[in-house]
């Protein structure tokens, strides 16, 4: 019989997950250690249920990957923002779910799903003017016209060539 | 790596600065981009680690702080974008700093394709020069993020270079006497009579810049006139020479490259690195007291050991040595290939007895090389094919005939790894092998992509 571990999303609604499940995220696993053996529901009120739940379903696929990955693995992972299939089609959501993703899986210490979402994030941005990125991500400048005078006093040296 | 420090310091100005400005107004110019015109909703923030994480993706294996804003790289870009993307995008984009200057024509080595610098770098240095000079006490210049500098200077003698050599020297000493980790000189130079225009260069970052540097690589591409009259024991100007005195203990990792064959001063301490991982020298004309010595020193976990046309270094006992002190040792090539030096080949041929001692000692040996330094005979193949359970790659070329393969019959070791195997011996590596053992090379072997037998080849299989 496998155990079971309840988790509690920010709007209050609980996930029953298999333990092993949940051990993806570092966060999780620590938790788990410090409490030993309880029934109580582990609260996230980083993570609302819609994310929680596509969370829950990155890990329950991935549950026989490796859980830390060898350094010659991240070394060579580090130049490569290819995404596998699967994962791909997981991580076509909408803007603010991905972002929503990404700061759960930061939150959780889930490192691959992490780097899943910023690689797409990176796709997103490659090829891209400033310009583009502000209006790809709806970011806000928020120089000022003093950083800015100071940008692009820096970088006179690298304009006109 | 992106320095923690810096970065929280960076974060501490930006969170100070956002206090003492108002919002600022559009403003329309090349580099920083006018703000959007209409109030639009904005995605949640993302933390600075997660902007870091993004940016590391963004950057290219090769790219420097030059190419990337002459290119106006992603990474570039991004650094224009918001206070908090500048704040993740600098560090990377200021990580590694690589200037190429002078005409590359007639370099007989791989320079890269990269443009040269001369007229971009005097004003970066320039630049860099004014920002430190006039920066707040405890604010992040560029320079502080600098950790990979690579140097590749073309020198003819007809031009003049003197401003380059200037402008470098000042942005070297912007730098903290720990802050690099990587170095990557290529010098290569026209012989002359004159002191070579580099050398002020590598007085100031030799040793006083490079106290914690951990991968040091010399292109020393000097050039002379090519003829038979040259000595093997004549002193010919090189900057490796000055460099090679002065290594720091903290290298991990030393590339020293020199084009032309040319002697080196002795001094038996040179090689004792204590943290050395991987060590390649090529056209070392010196005796072979220093290594002898420093092969002593280096981290428990040596891995990579390369010799290249340096006959003296190339002896039984250095072999002996790396098997004695390096069991974690994954890649050996000793190679003496250029016929122009013949008449010093090495002073003695690896033989089978501490070849065969190297694979038993060093079980996860995955590269052997061997090219007309050996002297080997079907013995060594027999316990290689036995014992080398971990090799990967196998070449030999040597002159003498008695390598054929006759008696390997247990090919064990070889079985589950070896990808490529190249064996020739005799004149121009003709000399026939053994039939038997060139059937039992084409079967059995899942991995085998290339094997070359004497004249038999079995190409490469996908």
């Amino acid at each position: 019989m496998t155990t079971k571990v309840t988790l509690t999303s920010s709007d209050n609604e609980n996930f029953s997950v298999n333990k092993e499940i949940t051990k993806r995220s570092i966060l999780i696993k620590n938790m788990l250690e410090d409490v030993g053996k309880s029934d109580t529901p582990i609260p996230l009120p980083n993570v609302n249920s819609k994310v929680l739940r596509k969370v829950i379903e990155w890990c329950e696929y991935h549950c026989m990957d490796p859980l830390a990955p060898t350094n010659e693995n991240t070394e060579n992972q580090k130049q490569n923002t290819d995404i596998e299939d699967w994962d791909q089609k997981f991580i076509e959501v909408d803007q603010e779910t991905l972002f929503k993703i990404i700061l759960a899986t930061n939150y959780l210490n889930i490192k691959p799903l992490l780097d899943i979402g910023c690689k797409t994030i990176t796709n997103m941005i490659k090829g891209k003017s400033p310009e583009e990125i502000y209006k790809t991500f709806n970011i806000v400048n928020n120089f000022t016209p003093k950083e800015e005078a100071q940008i692009r006093k820096e970088n006179k040296w690298a304009e006109d060539q | 790596m992106v320095d923690c420090f810096g970065y929280q310091l960076l974060i501490l100005w930006l969170e100070q600065s956002s206090r003492q400005f108002s919002p600022p107004p559009t403003l329309s110019c090349e580099t920083v981009m006018s703000h959007p015109s209409e109030t639009v909703m904005s995605t949640p923030p993302l933390p600075c680690e997660t902007l870091t994480t993004i940016c590391e993706f963004l950057l290219g294996p090769t790219s420097g702080a030059i190419d990337e804003h002459l290119s106006r790289g992603d990474l570039f870009n991004c650094s224009l974008v918001s206070r908090g993307w500048r704040a993740a995008a600098l560090p990377l984009l200021w990580e590694t700093l690589a200037v190429y200057c002078g005409e590359s024509e007639d370099v007989d080595i791989d320079s890269g394709s990269s443009e040269s610098n001369d007229d971009i770098w005097p004003m970066l240095a320039d630049s860099l020069v004014v920002e430190c000079a006039s920066a707040a006490r405890d604010s992040i210049s560029r320079v502080s993020h600098i950790r990979n500098f690579t140097l590749n200077i073309f020198y003819n003698p007809e031009d003049n270079m003197t401003h380059i050599s200037t402008s470098t020297i000042c942005f070297l000493k912007l730098l903290h006497p720990f802050q690099l980790r990587r170095i990557d000189l290529t010098l290569s130079t026209h012989h002359t009579n004159d002191t070579p225009p580099f050398d002020g260069v590598l007085k100031t970052i030799f040793p006083a810049l490079s106290q914690d540097l951990e991968y040091l690589s010399i292109k020393d591409c000097g050039k002379t006139r090519w003829d038979n009259s040259f000595r093997g024991d004549e002193m010919i100007y090189s900057y490796s020479d000055f460099l090679l005195q002065n290594l720091p203990k903290s290298l991990q990792s030393l590339h020293c490259q020199r084009s032309i064959f040319a002697s080196a001063i002795n001094s038996e301490k040179i090689f004792a690195l204590p943290k050395l991982r991987s060590f390649y020298v090529s056209n070392l004309y010196m005796t072979a007291d220093p290594l002898d010595e420093g092969l002593r020193t280096w981290h428990p976990n040596f891995d990579n050991f390369h010799i290249s046309q340096s006959p003296r270094f190339l002896q039984n006992s250095v072999v002996r040595a790396l098997a004695d002190f390096y069991p974690n040792l994954r890649s050996l090539k000793l190679t003496f290939l250029r016929e122009l030096w013949d008449r010093e080949p090495p002073c003695t041929v690896i033989s089978d007895q501490s070849l065969c001692f190297l694979i038993d000692s060093c079980p996860h040996l995955r590269h052997l090389e061997l090219r007309k330094v050996s002297d080997l005979s079907n013995r060594f193949l027999i316990h290689c094919a036995q014992h080398a359970s971990n090799l990967r790659w196998l070449w030999i070329e040597q002159r003498g005939v008695q390598l054929t393969g006759e008696g390997v019959v247990d090919m064990s070791g070889w079985k589950q790894f070896l990808e490529f195997i190249d064996i020739r011996c005799g004149n121009r590596g003709g000399a026939k092998m053994d039939k038997a053992f060139v059937k039992a090379m084409g079967t059995n072997f899942k991995n085998l992509r290339f094997c070359q037998l004497g004249k038999i080849s079995r190409g490469i299989r996908n």
